[in-house]
């Protein structure tokens, strides 16, 4: 009798409270990494200034090669704006279909070109970020980097000043690597 | 045990609770949109310090294994006031405990009894299970303020485990140099003369990629009273029962090398393993001496997403110091004195894993494994000769060497869309046990919110060396054999309701069994089982609901003691006013049949149980956290079952432990 009358009190508690807070929000989520790369790349856009930024009536995220980024990215440019401009989102999966845009990230499938994309972008003001060991040194401007389970990025400034970009201080003060 | 018990007591109430699963079906969807809301109110520091699923090591190797896995975190360690690790483990499904209130304590999961020999425990990834015997040591000498979460992967797991991950896998894993920087103190002080101190210190320099993390603790307690009429009239008035602990842990980044050790040194009374009334045994003046120390240094070499080696190399020894007293006998006609016990083992290990995606659809995982093992034949043994003088250490004892060669293999394949094929193999060759394969398949399936899990596993337990040559001997010794089949499905209900439901049927066979003077593979083993969870979380209210049906028998003779068939965990954590959490909680087990029948009760079994915890924590005052912890909060009498001379283990009665805890983190 006592277990049962204190079983029913206890289930009794936990659907009360089940109940009481039927608005709150839950507290613990698993993220993945291109969950988080995605937000990176839209915050990274508050702390630099493109040439002839002000002339643009749209600001152009173009992602090269498969990457589940671009549909995260996509529902970002849904909820945000980049200067108050509308962000677009482009896929493209060869050197050909690659035009002007503000920033062009390269998928860690697509890093195999990344030679050729520098080649052809050369000096246009595009931020170009990827995601595979030892691209900051080839001509990018950020890297993300896999650090103990944590999402982290490297800047490589000299690239960025190639590119006509300007990036803050305080950005450059939270990347891993900054050359 | 009456058969209909189940389906008398509990089936109306279990169709009420799957009926309630069903209703509360109401809030919205656990979408990838309000991850991303969630992630945008970030900045790119908190950003930073985000912990991904796949992009960790240790999860990613958890996530590839196709198995039910359980979570307690950190935050549920602290606010539930868990103690020791049986702590933790006691409210989530499918655990049962022998607890001798002594040197070890024993976990069954699963509805496996054992001597901890078929459940694996690693820190951080690395074996403590006990080389000689291969069981872990339970009790109080796991540092709990230092530990992360602790990952239950159950069912059989040898594919990359090898022996002894039979029923289960227990990871603790620890706080990193770059998780909660900066000091933190901790002082206990509570029921049964305890007192507790325990530090850690992380530090971590993202610039240089190196990092170190220190955490140490220092414990004693008397643990309970049980002299006297308190512990069934087994011991004298005077009896004695403690329990010392010690343990440090390090670990020391370096780009990508990683470093740690890990230390335990556990010194116990030997009391609650026979009786002192009514025989000759003392109970007073024993000391189980117990050390273990890990080692190891990984490094992982990692050129792109698509694949990495990882490479280690560890050193680990368990050693049962030459101070031990394992028990002291004042028997007139036969051994006189204290007994002295030495028993050290260690073993040298290298292994490397390699991880290739090919595409998107696939993924391999592999290993090799070598490893080199020197382990006591036995006990050293000495004899004082007299119940008042210690023992000399005894000598070294005999050593047996043994080479292990493994490798294994498991695969990762996306058939279509949201169903993923997992299988893989495992080849052990060892000097003593021979070869044995080891392989699994799985079926995962997860769509939106829903995520179903069909497995086929086998794991195995190897005898160890001296079983072959025990007594007349059995050269045909080979290791017990799990096989397991398991549905398990999980659905999460709302974005803050999750419910899952585990159906498993297991059998091992080959049971080693003592067959006139020698061992022989004899008794198998049959579990059917259920495993229902319900787990609540939002802001302020956290709660849970866990209920296991076991069904454990042996073939040949019939209902497995120790093992109840219900056991039900619930419990609620409820934060007031955003500086007080009250936790309450409750673990219900039902009757177990027990080894031999208790005299003073004329049955053969232990009585069905309810127990309650209660945790109030205030966390509001600077740096400062306060928390007061009661442990079976309604003084109840309950008891465990016994394999040993005492007829039944008393559990203890109420506790009150204050907890001070001093924090003061970087950032």
């Amino acid at each position: 009798m006592f277990i049962r009358s204190t079983g029913i009190v206890l289930i009794s508690f936990f659907l009360l409270f089940t109940t009481m807070n039927a608005k709150d929000n839950s507290e613990k989520e698993n993220f993945l990494p291109e969950d988080i790369k995605s937000v990176f790349i839209y915050n990274f856009t508050r702390f630099f200034d493109w040439p002839d930024e002000q002339s643009d009536q749209t600001f152009t995220i173009t992602i090269f090669g498969k990457s589940k980024i671009s549909k995260l990215l996509r529902v970002i440019a849904e909820k945000r704006k980049v200067k108050r401009k509308q962000i677009i989102i482009k896929n493209i999966f060869s050197i050909k279909e690659l035009k002007s845009c503000n920033i062009l990230f390269v998928s860690a499938s697509a890093s195999k070109h990344i030679k050729a994309i520098l080649k052809k972008i050369n000096e246009w003001p595009v931020l170009v970020i990827g995601e595979k060991k030892g691209l900051l040194r080839m001509g990018l401007g950020i890297n993300f980097v896999d650090m103990d389970g944590r999402i982290r990025f490297e800047i490589n400034k000299t690239n960025i000043n190639r590119a006509g970009l300007k990036v803050s201080s305080q950005l450059l003060k939270l990347a891993v690597v900054v050359i | 045990m009456d058969r209909n018990f189940f389906k008398k007591k509990f089936s109306k109430k279990l169709a009420l609770f799957m009926a309630i699963l069903f209703i509360i079906h109401d809030i919205g969807l656990l979408s990838r949109d309000s991850k991303i809301d969630k992630l945008l109110k970030m900045d790119i520091l908190e950003l930073s310090k985000i912990e991904v699923t796949t992009a960790s090591k240790k999860k990613q190797q958890l996530g590839k294994v196709p198995a039910t896995v359980r979570v307690i975190s950190n935050k549920q360690i602290h606010e539930r006031g868990y103690l020791t690790l049986e702590d933790a483990l006691a409210d989530i499904s499918g655990f049962q405990f022998r607890n001798i209130s002594g040197f070890n304590n024993y976990t069954f999961l699963r509805g496996a009894p054992s001597q901890n020999n078929l459940i694996l425990v690693l820190v951080d990834g690395i074996q403590i299970n006990e080389l000689n015997s291969g069981g872990f040591y339970g009790g109080s000498h796991f540092n709990l303020d230092n530990v992360k979460r602790i990952e239950v992967v159950y069912g059989p797991s040898s594919v990359i485990y090898g022996t002894n991950a039979v029923s289960g896998i227990i990871n603790i894993i620890t706080y990193d140099p770059g998780d909660k920087e900066g000091i933190e103190i901790n002082l206990l002080s509570g029921s049964f003369k305890t007192m507790g101190l325990s530090f850690n210190y992380r530090n971590l320099k993202e610039k240089d990629r190196t990092g170190f993390s220190f955490s140490g603790m220092y414990k004693k307690s008397n643990k309970f009273d049980l002299s006297g009429s308190a512990g069934d009239l087994n011991w004298s008035d005077n009896m004695e029962n403690f329990e010392d602990d010690i343990a440090l842990d390090g670990k020391f980044f370096y780009k990508d090398f990683k470093a740690g050790f890990i230390f335990q040194d556990k010194i116990s009374s030997r009391t609650t393993n026979y009786r002192s009334e009514g025989t000759d045994y003392l109970d007073n003046g024993t000391s189980w001496h117990i050390r273990f120390l890990n080692m190891y240094i990984n490094h992982i070499y990692k050129q792109s997403n698509n694949w990495f080696l990882k490479s280690s190399i560890y050193y680990r020894s368990a050693i049962v110091m030459d101070d031990t007293i394992a028990y002291i006998r004042d028997d007139e006609a036969g051994e006189v004195g204290q007994v002295g016990y030495y028993r050290p083992n260690d073993l040298f290990g290298l292994e490397e894993q390699f991880n290739y995606r090919f595409g998107s659809n696939l993924e391999i995982i592999g290993g090799l494994v070598l490893e080199w093992e020197r382990l006591s034949s036995g006990f050293s043994k000495s004899y004082s000769g007299s119940y008042l003088i210690h023992p000399e250490p005894p000598d070294k004892p005999e050593y047996i060497y043994n080479q292990l060669l493994s490798i294994y293999l498991q695969s990762q394949y996306i058939v279509i869309k949201h169903l993923q094929l997992t299988a893989g193999i495992r080849y052990d060759n060892s000097d003593y046990y021979g070869e044995v394969f080891t392989p699994r398949i799985g079926l995962v399936f997860t769509r939106n919110r829903f995520n179903g899990r069909l497995l086929y596993t086998e794991a195995f337990r190897a005898p160890k060396p001296w079983d072959y040559t025990y007594g007349s001997g059995n050269t045909n010794l080979e290791p017990e054999r799990m096989r397991s089949y398991e549905l398990n499905l999980s659905h999460a209900l709302s974005h803050n309701l999750q419910a899952g439901i585990s159906i498993f049927k297991n059998s091992i066979n080959g049971i080693l069994t003592l067959h006139e003077n020698h061992w022989i593979n004899s008794r198998q083993l049959r579990t059917d089982g259920v495993e229902i969870t319900l787990d609540y979380i939002k802001k302020r209210t956290s709660a849970y609901i866990n209920y296991t049906y076991i069904d454990s028998k042996y073939v040949t003779s019939g209902q497995v003691p120790e093992i109840a068939p219900n056991s039900l965990n619930i419990g609620f954590t409820q934060n007031f006013f955003g500086k007080f959490k009250l936790n309450i909680r409750t673990n219900f087990l039902d009757e177990r049949l027990n080894h031999k029948t208790i005299t003073s009760t004329g049955k053969n079994h232990v009585n069905s149980f309810f127990v309650f915890h209660s945790t109030l924590t205030f966390d509001g005052f600077r740096n400062l956290k306060f928390q007061l912890v009661i442990r079976n909060l309604f003084d109840s009498e309950y008891y465990h079952t016994s394999n040993r001379p005492p007829e039944r283990y008393r559990q203890p009665g109420r506790g009150l432990y204050l907890r001070v805890s001093y924090m003061v983190r970087r950032n």
